[in-house]
């Protein structure tokens, strides 16, 4: 093997940095080399994070959902029932919760708290955030935006975490059509795009209907709306039917997201 | 050591973690192996795998096991087979790719495979074109 090599130094040297690679890969695997990670993250996520507003700005994204009436209407629709089941829900959880707290003597505090959180950098399916361990995110942690789904936590390290994206290849969220609350399975592809599959055909798919989280697998909660049907593709001779979905937010313009902690 | 090059590294790695996955640090690390730039490119592949590793988020040292091992393979083969075959760069810039993903453990798309291969010729024939690759004879595009 040496022998193929220009000189041997070359080879010695080779071995000598597959070792290392492999001793750092051991350490970060066993001790998790949290410090070094700390202090990277604290002096690059800003970088990232000015980066991404310069490429926004330099190339804005088309938000088409704003300028589509439909879809605004539909997020809008979406946001009044959640905010009137959300206040129905506090009111009923202040009067029990106020009971509680006559019963135990303590004073209990929210479950569901959100953490907003920068968008550093977005790379093919894959979110960096700017909060990580050290601000109490955990991987399979759900982000939201406007209401709608961005995605679930994957991975975190001590001040960033990555959000695996709907779009994300081989990602499969279970949702159900609105209003006919039929359900399917949504998938990411390769290309980085949305597709609608195992729908019954006996199920009647328009476009612009909006999809939302059926919360079956408990990844995710229910009722979040993720994307909505762009184009239906017909084939009469298959069992289940599929459509071309496009995500109800441009990932890669967001920039302040919320993780559900 | 040729410092411009720690920048370049820097700056394909951030790009690699902030706008596209494309292996662009890959592209680099292959193009200096080939080129006969064999410390530099053992070196580069090791610190270039550490900064894309602590950038991602990934296991510390796994890209920079992937990029060795790239690196090795060109090294290695190099000697045997002729840097002025168009063939033995299509093969090399496809096969870097796909060892490179496997080693990360990546879902390989045969895409990018096919994109780092056109990458490669396109870069031997700029290179042989500028009389790079040597010039005795004229460059003999063996496929």
């Amino acid at each position: 093997m040496e022998a193929r090599f220009k000189t041997f130094n070359s080879f010695i040297l080779l071995l000598i940095l597959l070792g290392l690679s492999f001793i750092f890969f051991l350490v970060d695997g066993y001790f998790s080399l949290r410090g070094p990670r700390a202090v990277f993250e604290k002096l690059v996520n800003p970088l990232k994070a000015n980066f991404q507003l310069v490429l926004i700005k330099i190339l804005p994204p088309k938000d088409t959902s704003l300028n589509d009436p439909v879809i605004l209407q539909t997020k809008i629709d979406h946001l009044s029932l959640e905010n009137s089941r959300l206040l129905a829900r506090i009111n009923q959880l202040e009067i029990e919760n106020e009971g509680l707290k006559k019963q135990l003597k303590i004073i209990s505090q929210s479950e569901v708290k959100y953490l907003s959180a920068r968008n550093i950098a977005t790379v093919e399916g894959l979110m960096t955030l700017d909060k990580g361990e050290s601000e109490g995110v955990k991987t399979g942690m759900v982000v939201v935006s406007e209401g709608v789904l961005v995605g679930k936590v994957v991975s975190v390290t001590p001040h960033a975490s990555r959000v695996k994206l709907p779009i994300a290849e081989g990602n499969k969220i279970k949702v159900k059509v609105l209003p006919i609350a039929e359900k399917g399975t949504l998938k990411g592809t390769p290309e980085g795009r949305l597709l609608l599959e195992e729908v019954l055909q006996k199920v009647n798919l328009e476009t612009d209907q909006v999809l939302v989280t059926t919360g079956e697998e408990s990844e995710y909660p229910p009722d979040l709306p993720v994307a909505r049907i762009e184009k239906i593709v017909s084939d009469d001779v298959a069992i289940y039917k599929k459509a071309e979905v496009k995500p109800l937010l441009d990932y890669q313009s967001l920039k302040i997201v919320m993780i559900r902690i | 050591m040729k410092w411009w090059l720690i920048f370049l590294v820097l700056f394909l790695g951030f790009l690699q973690t902030t706008i596209t996955s494309f292996d662009s640090l890959l592209v680099l690390l292959l193009l200096l192996s080939l080129l006969g730039q064999e410390k530099e490119a053992l070196v580069f592949a090791f610190l270039g795998g550490l900064w894309l590793d602590l950038s991602a988020g990934t296991p510390l040292g796994l890209s920079s096991l992937a990029y060795l091992a790239s690196v090795a393979l060109v090294l290695a083969y190099s000697r045997k087979f002729q840097l002025k075959n168009l063939f033995f760069w299509l093969v090399i810039f496809s096969l870097g790719g796909f060892l490179t993903t496997m080693i990360k453990g990546e879902n390989w798309q045969w895409q990018e495979s096919l994109l780092l291969a056109a990458i490669g010729a396109v870069m031997f024939l700029l290179l042989a074109k500028l009389g790079i690759l040597g010039e005795e004879e004229g460059i003999k595009l063996k496929v």
